[in-house]
C-alpha cells in the first residue's frame, strides 16, 4: 500500500469511513439505549475501586462516583471510546499483518482503557484539590484532548514499528 | 521498539508542554478577550447573513471571556414594533431580545490550539507549517460557523421564539447533524486537517523522529 500513488489519501479515507461506521454505531438509538449506561456504569465502578485502592472512601451511584466532598458523573463522551476507535480504526486501515494488528490492537486498547480510568479517577482527586477552573482545564484540555493525542501517539508508535519489522517471506 | 516508545514520550512531553503552556496564557483573562473579539468580529456578520431574517449581535462574556453570549432578534418584530414606537410617537422602541449562551473554547480556542501544536511539531518546513495552520484554521473556523448556524437555526425554530418556521424533515436533519457535532467529532476534524495538510508520504514516519527522506 505504502508504494501506491496516494497511500496516505488512502489511509485517511479508510479511516474516516472506519470513524463514520464507529459515530453511526456511537450515536445510535441501540447504543444509548442498550450499551451506554452499562459501559459508563463499569466505567465508574472500576474508577471508584481504583480510588479505593488509593484510600478514598467513595460510592458509585449509576455512572457518577462521588463523597460527601465531591461527585464527578461519567457521560457519554467521558467514556475514552471515540480515543480508541480513532487507533482501533488506523491500525484496522493500515497494512499489517494480523499479528501485528492483533498485538497493537491488545495493547493500544489495553492501554487507553487504564489510562482512561486513571483519567477518571483522577478527575475525581482534582476535584476535590483544586478549584473549578483546574477542574474544567483538566477536564476538556486535559482529559480529552490529551487523551486524544495519546491515541494518536500509539498509532504512530504502533505505524512506525510495523514499518520497521522486517517482513517474514510469504 | 524501544526507541519508538522514547520517541513518542519526547513528543508527548514536548506537545504536552507547549500546550500547556498555550493553554496557561489563553486563560489569561487579556488574552481571552481578544481571542474572543477577534473570534466574533467576522462571525456576527456571517451568521447574520446566513440567518437573514434575525438581528444577531455576539458579545464576550465569563471571567477568561470563554463564553460567546449570542443575541438575538426577529428582525420583522423589529421592524413591528419599531414602526408601532413611531405611530405612538416614541423616540425609541423597547426591542425585546433574546440570547444564547455557547462555550467558546469548547467551541473553537482548545481545538485551535491542539491543531496549532499538532501542526508546530510535524516534520515540515516552517513555511509550510506557516500555511497549514493558516489553512486548517480558516476550515475549522467555518466548521465551528457552521456549528454555531446550526445551534441558532435550531433555536430560532422553537414555538416561543419561531423566527424561522424550516420544514420538519430539514430542522429534523440539521438536529441530527448538530447532535453529531460533539467534542469527539471536533477533535477528530483537528486530526484530519492536520492529516490532510501535513503528512505526506516521505514525511509521516518522521513524526516520531525518524529521519525523512
Amino acid at each position: 500500500m505504502l508504494q501506491d500513488k496516494h497511500p496516505i489519501l488512502k489511509f485517511l479515507l479508510g479511516f474516516i469511513g472506519c470513524m463514520v461506521i464507529f459515530y453511526l454505531i456511537y450515536f445510535s438509538s441501540f447504543y444509548q439505549n442498550q450499551l451506554e449506561k452499562p459501559i459508563l456504569y463499569a466505567q465508574a465502578n472500576i474508577g471508584n475501586a481504583l480510588l479505593h485502592l488509593l484510600g478514598y472512601d467513595t460510592k458509585v451511584v449509576g455512572a457518577a462516583i462521588g463523597s460527601n466532598n465531591f461527585s464527578v458523573d461519567i457521560q457519554n463522551g467521558c467514556d475514552g471510546l471515540e480515543a480508541i476507535a480513532i487507533l482501533v480504526s488506523g491500525i484496522l486501515i493500515f497494512p499489517a499483518s494480523r499479528r501485528q494488528k492483533a498485538s497493537g490492537l491488545l495493547w493500544g486498547i489495553g492501554i487507553l482503557f487504564a489510562l482512561n480510568l486513571v483519567r477518571i479517577a483522577g478527575l475525581y482527586l482534582a476535584g476535590i484539590y483544586f478549584s473549578k477552573m483546574v477542574f474544567d482545564v483538566l477536564h476538556v484540555q486535559g482529559g480529552f484532548i490529551i487523551f486524544t493525542l495519546i491515541s494518536v501517539l500509539l498509532l504512530f508508535t504502533w505505524m512506525n514499528w510495523v514499518m520497521q519489522t522486517p517482513k517474514s517471506p510469504a | 521498539m524501544k526507541s519508538l516508545i522514547g520517541a513518542a514520550l519526547k513528543y508527548f512531553t514536548l506537545f504536552i508542554l507547549i500546550y500547556g503552556v498555550l493553554t496557561a496564557i489563553s486563560l489569561v483573562p487579556q488574552v481571552g478577550e481578544v481571542c474572543n473579539r477577534l473570534y466574533r468580529k467576522p462571525t456576527a456578520p456571517l451568521l447574520s447573513a446566513m440567518l437573514p431574517k434575525a438581528y444577531i449581535q455576539i458579545k464576550g462574556e465569563g471571567d477568561n471571556y470563554e463564553t460567546l453570549r449570542i443575541e438575538f432578534a426577529s428582525k420583522a418584530v423589529v421592524q413591528q414594533q419599531m414602526a408601532e414606537a413611531k405611530k405612538t410617537g416614541q423616540a425609541m422602541a423597547t426591542i425585546a431580545g433574546t440570547n444564547n449562551l455557547v462555550n467558546f473554547q469548547n467551541l473553537f480556542l482548545i481545538f485551535f490550539l491542539f491543531y496549532i501544536v499538532l501542526v508546530s511539531l510535524s516534520p515540515i518546513s516552517w513555511k509550510q507549517k506557516i500555511s497549514s495552520a493558516l489553512i486548517g484554521t480558516a476550515l475549522f473556523y467555518l466548521f465551528t460557523v457552521f456549528k454555531l448556524y446550526l445551534i441558532l437555526l435550531i433555536f430560532f425554530n422553537q414555538p416561543d421564539i419561531a423566527i424561522y418556521q424550516t420544514g420538519e424533515t430539514m430542522l429534523q436533519i440539521c438536529k441530527n447533524v448538530r447532535f453529531c457535532m460533539t467534542l469527539g467529532t471536533s477533535g477528530l476534524l483537528v486530526l484530519v486537517l492536520w492529516a490532510v495538510l501535513v503528512l505526506k508520504k516521505h514525511n509521516w514516519m518522521g513524526l516520531l523522529g525518524e529521519k525523512v527522506a
